[in-house]
């Protein structure tokens, strides 16, 4: 990852930025101020939570490329409930029911992609991007429709009453207290991965699929929850997201964090802790890129692809091991 | 490369032309592979290479399309030594193989495969399609080469391999078990096919454990046993089965005396199993079965007769369709997976059953440990640490740590940490597949005397295994296991060689294919 900063520099200098200003910039916009950190984890917290929710599939061997549309549904869901159920704002702890309620429609949407693979052995990759789609037009068909705000001038749902969100601290773009979902859920699929017999049960079902089934391991089950339980943390994702700082849907809510999330996934490994750091990483990539558009000129996509050159520096190792492993077959 | 035409222009035999093999030598680690193999491989004539599964026949088909090197010895063609140092050596030599599974590729069609494999080219000229067409017919079959492979049967995706190779000139041809996927029916036109390519002034060279087809189509035979040829005959036709049996399983002595050990109450047994097998698909019947705690029963047969699928079903891996299977009175297949992995010590013959190679050595050891009586608290991680430490030491795992990766270890340490987690239970039912299978001749006997300490401390033990010394020398008793089906068994001292040679190849049911 390192590396990828690093390469920020001469391509700085073939555009004719100003390398020593490309860096200032690039690190000032995320740690300058606290204004920038605060900025910084708005961007993290859905990145470490789609990223788990694709860290707990690959762990069991499988690919949930579902995170965006398990967030939207997760969104949308805890949005309505908080639009239809206003008195819920008065409860203390109501937040919680709109969290739990993303959860369970992200859950919902990772128990079809997981029945059909368990039962109907149909690729889980495909579904799951399939559904993408079934919760972005769904999505978009409410906000634009029958649950358009009217008092907008563009197409998006109503606002959350503020009873219903998650704090930030300091002002509008303080340290935003949704942080703590993040981190918990973070430290609850770390737990459970490492230190309980179900979290062993799902690794072996990952990493040696005919071992665990002979030794009684139910592999579709496994294969099953593996899904509704990566379903449910994109879910939490979209809601923590909608409660701690968009607080309403409009046709931009995800810019794509189901995709950054597997490649966060894929460079942590699956491990639920490694998911924390990497996430934050990709989000100072993004952050990053914005500031540097604007300040040095430098197009923000070219940061964006800069958090490919740790998948591919991952993939070509990974790629090395294995061609090495099979030479080292031949005798 | 370049191409000749098929080789129907090469006169007749003559029987000096040859690719002979002299005492050629492979190890890996302290496995000897090939420990002094000797064969002659005459043009003109279908030469069975005959073995069981590890007895060095596919180290020997490696080392001759140049994939391996051999550690020593010599291999000549035509009374002069070669080099084969790599695949373009053994092409150049004139020898090719064609493989268990086809290397094909299903999309194109058979002309496109034909120059794909000689020029590198995707897109077949003219000559391509009419060269093939006469090699085939100079074989006696018709195949359209405009045809995708995707489309053809097995056993013409086969000879299309065949005429590929024959096209590059090759005048030595191995065939890998090339029976191993074909119907009855395919076999015939199969063996038809390579009697024309023989009289063609090919060697053709016929890899296999099936004894019925060294015996009816072939010329000569070489049998390999743990690395060696050990039986080289002429005219296997005039051979008895029973004397391939003994050359490929081993000389039977008979057993002077047996342990008396007391036997305990029934421990095992079954009646009236029948069964698709959950591994091969053939169909496994077990009339009636008993075994005693404290008895070993030893199962012999020759390898691929359903073997996998019996211990599958023993271990409760898999419930049988009918019939019952009781270990103490409690049906095998419906015992919940925390009893069925304390009471059954199971070393199955397919490794990914009971071993990874993702995970670390401790892993693997309290892999069962984890799933059903600890959770892996930092606590007993700690204990199971420490303990998977001791197993490592008792069993002599190399490399002695218990955080390698299991892909770091080589096969017969795969295997001990397999036997050192199932063997240090304490089981009422021991299930060994093949336990001893890549371990070295010291071991094998380690892993011998650990079955009878588990059998005196009470286990009732399943050995299965080819090695027909092997199980009268650990065995109580024996039955035989042949197309599916097991027969009653009895004690050791009684077990002869014409019992037992009768019970293997008995052909009264013929197998039933249900796949």
């Amino acid at each position: 990852m390192l590396m990828s900063v690093a390469l920020l520099g001469p391509i700085a200098a073939v555009v004719g930025a100003d390398v020593g200003h490309t860096y200032s910039t690039l690190f000032l916009t995320s740690f300058g101020s606290p204004f920038g950190i605060g900025v910084l984890l708005i961007y993290s917290i859905p990145l470490v939570l789609v990223g788990l929710a694709v860290a707990v599939p690959y762990r069991a061997g499988l690919f949930n490329i579902g995170g965006d549309g398990q967030l939207l549904m997760g969104a949308f869901t805890a949005m309505v409930v908080g639009v239809s159920l206003p008195g819920l704002g008065a409860i203390p702890g109501g937040v919680l029911i709109l969290l739990l309620a993303g959860a369970a429609a992200g859950a919902f949407f990772g128990a079809i992609a997981g029945a059909l693979r368990a039962w109907r052995g149909v690729s889980e990759i495909v579904t799951t991007i399939m559904l993408n789609f079934v919760a972005l037009f769904l999505v978009r068909y409410f906000v634009a429709g029958p649950l358009r705000d009217p008092g907008l001038t563009f197409n998006a749902s109503p606002a959350v009453d503020p009873g219903l969100r998650i704090a930030k601290l300091a002002g509008n773009a303080g340290i935003p207290m949704s942080a703590l979902v993040a981190i918990l859920a973070a430290a609850v699929v770390a737990w459970w991965a490492y230190r309980t017999r179900s979290g062993w049960a799902h690794r072996m079902l990952g990493t040696a699929p005919s071992f665990a089934r002979a030794k009684g391991v139910r592999v579709e089950v496994g294969y099953f929850l593996a899904l509704v339980a990566g379903g449910a943390l994109g879910g939490l994702a979209g809601a923590t997201e909608l409660v701690g700082n968009q607080y309403r849907i409009g046709f931009g809510f995800s810019p794509g964090w189901g995709i950054d999330a597997v490649a966060i996934a894929l460079l942590a490994r699956g491990n639920p802790l490694a998911v924390v750091p990497i996430a934050v990483f990709f989000a100072f990539l993004r952050n990053g890129g914005g500031a540097l558009q604007s300040a040095v000129g430098i197009p923000g996509t070219v940061v964006t692809l800069l958090a490919a050159v740790p998948v591919l520096i991952v993939a070509a190792v990974t790629g090395w091991r294995t061609y090495r492993k099979f030479r080292g077959e031949g005798g | 490369m370049t191409t000749a035409p098929a080789p129907s222009d090469q006169g007749g035999p003559e029987l000096r032309s040859s690719l002979q093999v002299r005492d050629v030598r492979k190890h890996f680690g302290p496995i000897l592979a090939n420990d002094g193999v000797n064969a002659e491989f005459r043009l003109g004539q279908v030469h069975a290479l005959l073995g069981e599964n590890g007895a060095g026949k596919s180290t020997l088909i490696k080392i001759l399309s140049g994939i391996y090197e051999a550690d020593g010895g010599e291999i000549l063609l035509d009374g002069r030594p070669v080099q084969i140092r790599s695949t373009a050596d053994a092409r150049a030599s004139g020898i090719a193989v064609v493989h268990q599974h086809s290397a094909l590729i299903g999309r194109l069609t058979v002309a496109e495969n034909i120059a794909l494999a000689h020029d590198g080219l995707g897109f077949p000229r003219k000559a391509v399609v009419s060269r093939f067409t006469q090699a085939a017919a100079d074989l006696g079959f018709t195949i359209d080469p405009r045809r995708t492979v995707e489309s053809l049967s097995v056993g013409d995706r086969q000879r299309v391999e065949i005429v590929r190779e024959m096209m590059t000139a090759a005048k030595v041809l191995i065939l890998d078990e090339p029976t191993a996927t074909l119907a009855p029916s395919e076999r015939d036109v199969l063996f038809a096919t390579l009697r024309r390519l023989a009289d063609l002034g090919s060697a053709v060279i016929l890899v296999t454990h099936r004894l019925e087809e060294a015996a009816l189509y072939c010329d000569a035979v070489t049998v390999l046993r743990a690395g060696r040829t050990v039986f080289e005959h002429e005219e296997p036709s005039r051979l008895s089965q029973a004397d391939l049996v003994r050359a490929m399983v081993g000389d039977v002595r008979l057993v002077a005396e047996r342990h008396t050990s007391p036997r305990g109450e029934i421990a095992l047994s079954a009646a009236g199993v029948r069964s698709r097998g959950p591994v091969s698909g053939m169909a496994i019947e077990v009339a009636q079965l008993t075994v005693r705690s404290g008895e070993i029963l030893g199962i012999a047969g020759v390898e691929g007769n359903g073997q996998s699928d019996l211990a599958e079903m023993l271990s409760g891996a898999v419930k049988p369709d009918h019939g019952s299977l009781l270990l103490h009175e409690r049906e095998i297949g419906a015992l919940p997976g925390h009893e069925r992995t304390s009471l059954i010590a199971y070393v199955p013959d397919d490794e990914s059953l009971g071993f990874s190679v993702n995970l670390r050595v401790w892993e693997n050891l309290s892999a069962e440990e984890m799933l059903y009586r600890r959770p892996p608290t930092a606590g007993n991680k700690k204990a199971m640490r420490a303990r998977s430490a001791e197993l490592v030491e008792r069993f002599n795992i190399r490399p002695p740590s218990i955080d390698a990766v299991g892909g770091q270890l080589s096969g017969g340490n795969r295997r001990r940490v397999q036997i050192a987690r199932e063997f240090s239970k304490t089981p009422s039912l021991v299930v060994c597949g093949y336990a001893t299978r890549g371990l070295d001749v010291q071991s094998i006997q380690q892993v011998k005397n650990w079955c009878r300490e588990l059998a005196n401390g009470g286990a009732a033990v399943v050995y299965i295994a080819s090695d027909l010394e092997e199980i009268l020398d650990l065995s109580d008793s024996v039955a035989v296991l042949a197309r599916g089906r097991l027969t009653a068994s009895r004690p050791a001292v009684e077990a002869t060689t014409e019992w037992i040679g009768h019970a293997m190849l008995s052909t009264e049911t013929p197998s039933e294919q249900t796949a």
